[in-house]
């Protein structure tokens, strides 16, 4: 994605980061003038970066619609650029910035900002104030505060209204995630109810379950549940399940000879490796799906990498063919993420390169 | 109570269970880190909440499935308060 | 008369596992390969029983909660057994390895 055709960047070009949140357009419209008016002061010709956090290995079923994200903040970046300016001295570019890693926390996130930005000659940063947070870990301050402590960069944050989402309880998101909280609340009162007094538990149901909603729709997902969505995702688990199953039978047979073997055939040792899946779930599915199958115990999380306790040689084996690694990716981001280094090849072609 | 050879089969292994656990209690006694306790004191747990389902089915009365399910719960909380309360010695949730 | 055989043999099968999870627990070395056996063979006899109480309750609502026990049971065994590991593993407890006494 990165063309040489940009060639060097001149001084005052500027990187707007962009997001699934409501202010996008605005703040992508907020940076295209700032750029152009600083492009005719200093009569050179300058580049917006626009800017999301993706990273190439996983496939867009996982992130928000980045793809679609980006071709409209270009519409609105050129329209801007070209409106008062029809010669175009700004080149407008999109660029996947955290191409090879997740960014885990605000922290690693304003790392990556600033590698990508020294590497490319950009000195400025526009964000948007309602830019969500990436990462796993929850943060104190805006990504604004994070960058403008950690970076030499100079950060603006776009004048764009933010109250607008917040203001609002009837999002669309809000509704679809209130909704889901709603029903599948309802649906489990009325199965632990065991359908004995229909009306009552339905009015007495109905209450608790706006309850909940109520209190609880806003933490419950990470992004906006979409039917679709929903329906392949519960496909894919319906064919990892079964497979979850064989591994747990295999790995129940392994410990069954391993602790009933009069000599006791271990030969523990614990790992560090970095998962090839990004995100709280899909690393909280992997590591329990670690800590069930034969012989290996998910100890910790720290940073990227899980610390695996393993129990026998064989089983270290297994882990690092990635086959369980593999079928988790197939849950979470579909059949197009099924080729995938294993766990070994990524260390090997690691030691290499460094 | 219903006779018959299923809840004989299901009351059997109720009381095998039961033997398991009581067994169990050792581990919790001898330790010797707190950890070693507390991963014994789970499997005693989920080994009730299977004792208490097998009577349910037994002696035919579904409501006791509501207890194992709270006791389910109760005893993945335990683990993790314990662990979290360890961790932080002394420190809240 | 099948349904009978199928329920004595996964109650027998989730003895066996309850078993050697106590086995386990009692000859392991230390307690990271305890927590080994407490979450896998643990499970496993779990899961097992359970499904012969489903069995033994046939088509009915009880049926449902006992699939809900099973599935809390998937999630909640390996994140305890996680969690107390990595109590464990914050609190400088080394892991046991070859040649270690026992």
């Amino acid at each position: 994605m990165t063309d040489e055709a940009g060639g060097e960047t001149t001084a005052g070009s500027a990187l707007v980061l962009v997001t699934d949140s409501s202010t996008v357009e605005e703040t992508v419209e907020y940076a295209a003038r700032k750029v152009r008016e600083l492009a005719a002061e200093t009569d050179s010709r300058l580049t917006l970066t626009i800017g999301t956090p993706v990273v190439e290995d996983v496939p867009q079923t996982e992130t928000p619609d980045f793809d679609a994200l980006l071709e409209t903040a270009t519409d609105v970046a050129e329209r801007a650029t070209t409106l008062t300016d029809p010669e175009g001295a700004v080149d407008v570019e999109t660029e996947r910035i955290y191409r090879y890693r997740y960014p885990f926390d605000p922290y690693e996130y304003a790392d990556v900002v600033q590698s990508y930005a020294t590497e490319h000659g950009i000195d400025s940063v526009i964000v948007d104030p309602s830019h969500a947070t990436p990462g796993t870990r929850p943060m104190t301050g805006s990504i604004a505060d994070r960058l403008a402590d950690q970076t030499t960069l100079d950060v603006d944050i776009a004048p764009v209204d933010r109250q607008t989402r917040p203001a609002s309880i009837v999002t669309r998101g809000g509704l679809a995630q209130f909704l889901s909280v709603f029903g599948i609340s309802l649906g489990f009162y009325l199965l632990v109810g065991g359908f004995a007094d229909v009306t009552f538990d339905l009015v007495t149901g109905t209450i608790a379950a706006l309850l909940v909603a109520g209190v609880l729709s806003r933490v419950t997902f990470e992004r906006t549940p979409r039917p679709t969505r929903m329906v392949s995702s519960v496909f894919r688990w319906l064919v990892y399940v079964p497979y979850l199953g064989y591994k747990i039978l295999v790995a129940n047979f392994q410990i069954a000879y391993v602790v009933l073997h009069p000599s006791l055939p271990i030969d523990p040792s614990v790992e560090r490796f970095e998962p090839g899946v990004w995100g709280g779930l899909p690393m909280a599915t992997l590591a329990n799906s670690i800590t069930l199958t034969p012989g290996t115990l998910t100890v910790d999380v720290e940073d990227r990498a899980f610390v695996v306790h393993s129990l026998t040689a064989g089983a270290r084996e297994d882990l690092l063919d990635g086959g369980l690694e593999r079928a988790v990716r197939f849950v979470f981001y579909g059949r197009s993420a099924l080729p995938y280094p294993s766990p070994r090849d990524r260390a090997e072609s690691e030691g290499e390169s460094s | 109570m219903i006779e018959g050879p299923v809840s004989t089969i299901l009351f059997a292994g109720a009381l095998g269970f039961v033997t398991i656990s009581i067994v169990l209690l050792g581990r919790i006694l001898v330790g010797p880190t707190m950890q070693d306790r507390v991963i014994a004191l789970n499997v005693v747990g989920s080994n009730v909440v299977v004792v208490i389902a097998l009577l349910a089915a037994a002696m035919e009365l579904p409501a006791f499935l509501d207890v194992a399910l709270v006791y389910a719960l109760l005893n993945f909380l335990m683990s993790i308060a314990i662990s979290k309360f360890t961790v932080e010695q002394g420190g809240v949730l | 008369m099948v349904i009978q055989g199928v329920i004595a043999v996964l109650v027998v099968g989730g003895l066996f596992f309850a078993f050697v999870s106590a086995v386990g627990l009692y000859r392991l070395p230390d307690l990271y390969t305890r927590a080994h056996a407490a979450s896998k063979s643990d499970t496993l006899g779990s899961i097992l029983s359970l499904s012969a109480v489903a069995l033994a309750f046939g088509a009915d609502v009880a049926t449902i909660k006992v699939v809900m026990l099973v599935v809390f049971m998937l999630i909640t065994s390996p994140t305890a057994a996680h969690a107390i590991a990595r109590a464990a593993h914050e609190q400088g407890i080394e892991p046991w390895t070859r040649g270690d006494d026992r």
